[in-house]
C-alpha cells in the first residue's frame, strides 16, 4: 500500500462568508491509495458532500485519490475539522469500503467537501452513497452500479453492468456507449432522468411519472398505459430501462437526434375527455385568472387552478392540486384525487370530491353532492338538497335551507337549520362522533335519533324540545339509546344517528346568513 | 510489524476517535492486513453498538416534587397531594386551577413571588387559604382569577366541564377560558401567561372531553395562538399530543391543521408527532395536513433530521399513498438541503 | 450555581429541568434500576444544593453532576456488598434491572436486559468510565477529572470494561441465535 499526503493552506482574502467579514482559511489533503481487489469483486463508496468520480480501466488494483477540501474562519474551526472529517478503509480484497466520515454536529463554522477519484478493474461493482454531490460519475465500468444519492448530477457514461440509481434532486443522465445490454432501474424523486442509447439499440422501457412528461425520440412499439405505468418497446426489445420519477420529466433520445424531436407518450390532446384513471396522463396545469367566458373545462395531472368566476359550466379534474373557483354560474363539477377544494357561489347543481383534503363551500344554491374520502366539510349556505359524504373528518353546514343527508365514518356533523324553514328533512350519521342540529325554536319534525355508545354514562341525547320519548336498551355489549317524537306538532323525518358520541338537538334563535341574489 | 496487543489495546479509542491521526491510521492499516485482529475489532464494534440498545430514559415526575420537598421544609406544609378519597377530591378539583402546591408552584415560575396563601376574598382564590380539613365551596360561587397568579402546574386531574372562550376584544389583549369544576371559574389573561397557556394545554389535552369541546377548543386556540409570532411550544405540545392520541378523526385532522400555523413553536416532539401522521395516520386527510406542515417547515429552511427526509422520500415514492401527499412530499423534498 | 451559593434557592427548579434526565440516565445505567436511579437523582440533586459552595463556579457543571452521581453510585453498590464478579449471573448482586413492562417489544426487552445484565458485570469503576464514554460522550480528560483519577487509568477501566462486555454482549448474542 502506498500512502502520501500533501497539504496546503491557503488565506484568502476577506470575505463575507460566516456572515461577517473574516479572512478565510482553506486547506486541502490529498490521500492516495492502491487497495488489492478480486476481479468480481465490490467498491462501496459512502461520501456524504462530495463529488465521485469512479472509472473502470485495465488495472488490477483499485486506486484512490480523495481530496478533501476545508474551509473555516479560523484556526481552531480549521483543527476541529481537519480532526473530525476522516476517511476510513476497511474491507477486505471481495469488498473494500471507503467512508468519509462527519461528525454528526460540529461548533465551529467550517464545511468541508471531499471528492474521491476511484479507479478500478472493469470488471469490479460499485456501489456509491451521497448526499450532495456536484456530480457523481461512473465510467465503463462492466459490473453492477448502485448510487443512492439526495442531490446532484448522476451520469453513467459507458456503464455496461446492471444498475440501480436513486436520487431526489437533480438529474440522472445515461449515456450508452454501447447498446444497452443489462437491466437499468432509475427511480427519482424531483430529478429528471435523461437516457441516451445508440440508435440501434433494443430494449423493453418502462417509464412513470406525474408531474413531469415521458418523451422519446425513438420509435416505440406497442406503447400502452396502466394507471400511471407506461411500457413500451424500443427496437426489438431486450434488457429493461425502468425510468421512475414523481415530478421531473424522462426523456429517452437516440444518440444523433434531437430532443426537440422528442414525442410525448402521454395520452392528450384537446378533444380528450377526461376519463378516470388517466387523469394523471394529462400534463400538469397552473391557472390563475379572474374570469373565464362560458366553460371551463380541465383535466390535469398536477394541479394549481384558481379562477375567479366562471361564466358557464364548470368540470374540472385533477390528480393531485389544489383547485378555488370563486364562482360558477352553471353546474360545477370537481374532482380530485387528492388535494383540497375551495367552492365560493355555485349556481348550477354541484358535485364535488376528493379523494384526500377539506372541501369548503360558501354557498350551493342548487344543492348536489359532496364528498371526500377524508377531511373536514364545510358548507357555509346549502340553499338546494345536498348529500355529503366523509371517509373521515367532521361536516358542518352552517345553514341548510333544504334536504341535507350528511354521513361521517368518523367525526361530528354539525348542523344549523334555516330559521325561516319550519321544517327540514335531515339525515345525518356518524360512525363515531358526536351530531349536532341547531334549528329555530318553532321548527317542526318527526325526530327519530339513536345513539349506539359502549359508554352510556359519558353519551347522551339532549333535545331542547318537549314531545320526545326517550328509550334504552341493551345490544350486545353496546347501549342503544333512541328518541322519538314529533316536534311542534310534527313535520319531516328527522333521522339522526351517532356512534360512540351525543345527540344534540338545540333549539336556538339563529341569526340567518344571508345569501346576496346573483348578480345578473 | 505492529504488536497485535498494542493494536487491540488502541481499539476502544478507536471507536470513541480518541486516538490522533497518525496512531488512527496504523491501527485501521493493521486491521486490514492481520486478520485476527479483524476478527477483534468487527467484535467490539458489535459490542458498541450493542451498547446502545439501552433506551434513554425520562425521569418521573415525583422525583422533581420529592427533590424540592426535601430542599425546602416550608414547602412540604403547602404540599397537598391527590388521592382518591372524596374529601381529598374536592381540595384536588377546586385546587386545580388555583393550586398554591408549594413545591409545583416552586418549580414552575422562580421569577414569580412565592407567597403563602392568605384569605382574601372572591377575586384571588389564589389567595385564599386552603380549607384544611372540611372542604366548604359554594357551587352557586363564580370566580373570575388572572392567570398571571395560578400556578402554571395543573395538578391531578380535575375534571373540567363546559369550557368556554373568550375573544381578546378590540380594546384589550386579554382572552378568557371558563369553565366549571366545582364551580364555575373564568380565567383571564394574555395569551402568553405561562399558566393561560398550561390550562389551555390541559384542556386540549384531557381525554375525558366530548369532541365536539375539543374541536372547538382547537379552533379558538388556533384563531388566538396562530396571531402571536411566537406562540408558547406548551401550545403545540399539545396539539401534538391530540393529534397523537385522538381517537376522533375530526379533531385530528384539526389538530393537524393548526400545527401548520404555529411553525414557530414547533419543537423537535411536535415535528416528530408529525412525522407520526404522515406515516401511519389511517386518515388521507390527516396525513395531508402533516405532509403539508412539514413541506411549509422546509421551504421556511427549517432542518429536518435524516428521519424525517426518510419518511418523506419513502411518502414520495409509495405507490399507494394519495397522489397529492406524495406530490406534497416531493415539494418538501425540493426545498431540503442536507447538512 | 452563583445565586444558590448565595443561598437563594429558588432556581433550584431550573437547574433540576436541566440536569436531571442526564443524571437518571446515568445513574440507571450504573445502577441498572429505575427505582435507585430516582433515588440516586433525588439524592444528587439535593447535594448538589448542601454543597453548592464546593462547586467552582465557571467549571461545567454537569460534571461535577456525574461526578456527584458517581460517588453516589459507588457508595450505593458498595453498601449493597456487591461486588460484581465476572461470573455467569450477575442478576443476584446487584439490584435487579428492572423488568421490562410486558407491553414492549420483546426483542427489544431482551438486547436491554442483556446489555443492563452485561453492565452489572463490571466493577464499579469500569462501569462508570464505560457509561460516561459511550453514553456521555466524554473524553478520557474528561473522565479522569470526573472520577478523579488519571488518564491512563480510565484507558485500562475502558478496556477492561470492553473486554468483558465484549465476552458479555458477543456470547450472548450467539446464545440467542443458537437458542
Amino acid at each position: 500500500m502506498i500512502r502520501t499526503s500533501i497539504a496546503t493552506v491557503v488565506l484568502l482574502s476577506a470575505t463575507q462568508l460566516f456572515g461577517a467579514t473574516f479572512p478565510v482559511l482553506t486547506a486541502s489533503n490529498r490521500v492516495v491509495r492502491e487497495l488489492q481487489i478480486d476481479p468480481s469483486g465490490s467498491v462501496w463508496i459512502d461520501n456524504a458532500f462530495g463529488s465521485v468520480d469512479v472509472i473502470g480501466g485495465d488495472g488490477k488494483l483499485v486506486s484512490v485519490t480523495i481530496d478533501r477540501t476545508i474551509t473555516a474562519p479560523d484556526a481552531a474551526s480549521m483543527k476541529e475539522a481537519a480532526d473530525n472529517v476522516v476517511l476510513s478503509f476497511e474491507g477486505d480484497t471481495k469488498v473494500r469500503l471507503i467512508h468519509t466520515i462527519l461528525p454528526e454536529t460540529h461548533a465551529g463554522h467550517w464545511n468541508a467537501v471531499v471528492n474521491y477519484v476511484v479507479r478500478i478493474p472493469r470488471g469490479v461493482n460499485v456501489k456509491i452513497a451521497s448526499k450532495v454531490a456536484e456530480h457523481i460519475r461512473v465510467s465503463h465500468v462492466k459490473g453492477s452500479v448502485t448510487v443512492n444519492g439526495f442531490a446532484g448530477t448522476v451520469i453513467m457514461d459507458g456503464v455496461v453492468g446492471a444498475s440501480a440509481i436513486s436520487l431526489v434532486n437533480g438529474r440522472i443522465i445515461y449515456d450508452y456507449l454501447q447498446r444497452p445490454v443489462a437491466n437499468a432501474r432509475v427511480q427519482a424523486v424531483n430529478a429528471d432522468i435523461d437516457i441516451y442509447p445508440p440508435p440501434n439499440s433494443n430494449f423493453d422501457w418502462i417509464a412513470t411519472t406525474i408531474n413531469g412528461d415521458i418523451l422519446t425520440t425513438f420509435p416505440v412499439r406497442a406503447p400502452r398505459f396502466s394507471g400511471t405505468l407506461f411500457r413500451g418497446q424500443i427496437g426489438s426489445g431486450g434488457p429493461t430501462i425502468n425510468t421512475e420519477t414523481l415530478m421531473g420529466r424522462v426523456l429517452v433520445q437516440a444518440k444523433g437526434t434531437k430532443s426537440s424531436s422528442a414525442r410525448s407518450m402521454r395520452v392528450y390532446n384537446s378533444r380528450h375527455q377526461p376519463g378516470p384513471g388517466d387523469v394523471l396522463l394529462q400534463p400538469p396545469e397552473k391557472i390563475q385568472v379572474p374570469f373565464v367566458v362560458g366553460d371551463f373545462v380541465s383535466a390535469a395531472s398536477v394541479a394549481d387552478i384558481t379562477i375567479g368566476e366562471v361564466r358557464g359550466n364548470a368540470h374540472v379534474e385533477v390528480g393531485a392540486g389544489e383547485v378555488e373557483l370563486e364562482a360558477v354560474l352553471g353546474q360545477c363539477m370537481v374532482t380530485l384525487m387528492g388535494g383540497p377544494l375551495r367552492l365560493g357561489d355555485i349556481m348550477g347543481a354541484l358535485f364535488a370530491h376528493t379523494g384526500a383534503g377539506d372541501i369548503l363551500v360558501r354557498v350551493a344554491r342548487m344543492g348536489g353532492q359532496v364528498t371526500t374520502d377524508g377531511g373536514l366539510l364545510l358548507v357555509k349556505a346549502a340553499l338546494g338538497p345536498m348529500t355529503l359524504r366523509s371517509g373521515g373528518g367532521d361536516i358542518v353546514v352552517q345553514q341548510t335551507s333544504a334536504a341535507i343527508d350528511a354521513q361521517t365514518s368518523s367525526g361530528d356533523v354539525t348542523l344549523t337549520g334555516d330559521p325561516s324553514k319550519k321544517t327540514l328533512k335531515v339525515t345525518a350519521r356518524t360512525l363515531q362522533g358526536n351530531i349536532i342540529l341547531n334549528v329555530s325554536p318553532r321548527f317542526k319534525a318527526d325526530i327519530d335519533a339513536t345513539i349506539l355508545t359502549s359508554n352510556p354514562d359519558a353519551n347522551e341525547m339532549h333535545i331542547d324540545f318537549n314531545g320526545i320519548s326517550v328509550s334504552r336498551e341493551k345490544v350486545g355489549k353496546k347501549t342503544r339509546i333512541h328518541a322519538t317524537g314529533k316536534i311542534n306538532g310534527g313535520g319531516e323525518r328527522v333521522e339522526l344517528y351517532a356512534v360512540d358520541g351525543d345527540i344534540n338537538i338545540s333549539a336556538k334563535t339563529i341569526t340567518p346568513i344571508k345569501v346576496m341574489s346573483p348578480k345578473r | 510489524m505492529p504488536d497485535c496487543d498494542a493494536m487491540i489495546e488502541n481499539m476502544p479509542m478507536l471507536l470513541t476517535e480518541s486516538l490522533d491521526p497518525v496512531q488512527r491510521e496504523l491501527t485501521h492499516q493493521h486491521i486490514e492486513t492481520c486478520p485476527k485482529c479483524a476478527r477483534e475489532w468487527a467484535a467490539y464494534k458489535e459490542t458498541w453498538q450493542t451498547l446502545d440498545t439501552l433506551p434513554e430514559l425520562e425521569v418521573p415526575a415525583r422525583v422533581k416534587q420529592r427533590f424540592l420537598a426535601e430542599i425546602d421544609p416550608d414547602l412540604r406544609t403547602n404540599v397537598v397531594p391527590f388521592r382518591s378519597g372524596r374529601a381529598a377530591r374536592w381540595l384536588a378539583q377546586a385546587a386545580a386551577v388555583v393550586i398554591v402546591a408549594g413545591g409545583a408552584f416552586y418549580a414552575g415560575n422562580r421569577l414569580a413571588p412565592r407567597f403563602r396563601p392568605t384569605p382574601t376574598g372572591v377575586e384571588l382564590i389564589g389567595a385564599q387559604t386552603l380549607p384544611p380539613a372540611t372542604p366548604y365551596y359554594s357551587i352557586a360561587e363564580t370566580r373570575v382569577l388572572p392567570a398571571a397568579s395560578i400556578n402554571p402546574q395543573i395538578e391531578g386531574r380535575p375534571d373540567i366541564q363546559n369550557v368556554q372562550f373568550t375573544d381578546a376584544s378590540a380594546s384589550s389583549d386579554q382572552i378568557g377560558v371558563s369553565f366549571d369544576i366545582t364551580s364555575h371559574v373564568t380565567v383571564t389573561g394574555r395569551p402568553t401567561d405561562k399558566s393561560m397557556v398550561s390550562l389551555l394545554r390541559y384542556v386540549l389535552e384531557n381525554e375525558d372531553r366530548e369532541s365536539p369541546s375539543r374541536s372547538r377548543a382547537i379552533d379558538w386556540v388556533r384563531a388566538t395562538y396562530s396571531r402571536l409570532d411566537k406562540p408558547d411550544p406548551q401550545i403545540a405540545e399539545a396539539l401534538a399530543n391530540v393529534l397523537r392520541n385522538d381517537q376522533h378523526q375530526g379533531v385530528r385532522i384539526n389538530a393537524a391543521d393548526t400545527l401548520q400555523s404555529m411553525q414557530s413553536a414547533m419543537t423537535d416532539s411536535t415535528r416528530d408527532a408529525l412525522v407520526e401522521a404522515l406515516k401511519n395516520d389511517p386518515n388521507p386527510a390527516v396525513r395531508l395536513k402533516a405532509v403539508e406542515a412539514l413541506a411549509k417547515l422546509a421551504r421556511s429552511g427549517a432542518v429536518l433530521d435524516p428521519e424525517m427526509v426518510d419518511t418523506l422520500q419513502k411518502k414520495a415514492s409509495q405507490g399507494d399513498e394519495n397522489v397529492y401527499v406524495r406530490v406534497k412530499a416531493a415539494e418538501a423534498l425540493r426545498s431540503i438541503q442536507p447538512r | 450555581m452563583e445565586i444558590v451559593q448565595s443561598g437563594d434557592f429558588s432556581p433550584a427548579g431550573e437547574l433540576y429541568d436541566r440536569y436531571a434526565k442526564r443524571v437518571y440516565n446515568h445513574s440507571y445505567r450504573f445502577l441498572g434500576n429505575r427505582e435507585a436511579a430516582e433515588d440516586a437523582t433525588q439524592e444528587v440533586f439535593v447535594k448538589m444544593m448542601r454543597h453548592a459552595n464546593q462547586f467552582r463556579n465557571g467549571a461545567p457543571l454537569l460534571r461535577w453532576l456525574l461526578s456527584i452521581t458517581g460517588n453516589h453510585c459507588r457508595d450505593k453498590l458498595r453498601s449493597l456488598r456487591v461486588r460484581p464478579t465476572h461470573g455467569e449471573d450477575g442478576l443476584e448482586l446487584v439490584p435487579a434491572p428492572d423488568d421490562l413492562s410486558p407491553e414492549r417489544d420483546l426483542e427489544r426487552q431482551d438486547a436491554e436486559r442483556i446489555v443492563q445484565e452485561a453492565l452489572t458485570r463490571l466493577e464499579p469503576d469500569q462501569r462508570e468510565a464505560i457509561v460516561l464514554s459511550r453514553y456521555e460522550g466524554c473524553t478520557y480528560a474528561q473522565i479522569a477529572l470526573i472520577s478523579g483519577c488519571s488518564e491512563g487509568a480510565v484507558k485500562t477501566r475502558v478496556f477492561r470494561a470492553m473486554n468483558v462486555l465484549k465476552k458479555a454482549l458477543t456470547r450472548d448474542a450467539q446464545e440467542t441465535t443458537n437458542a
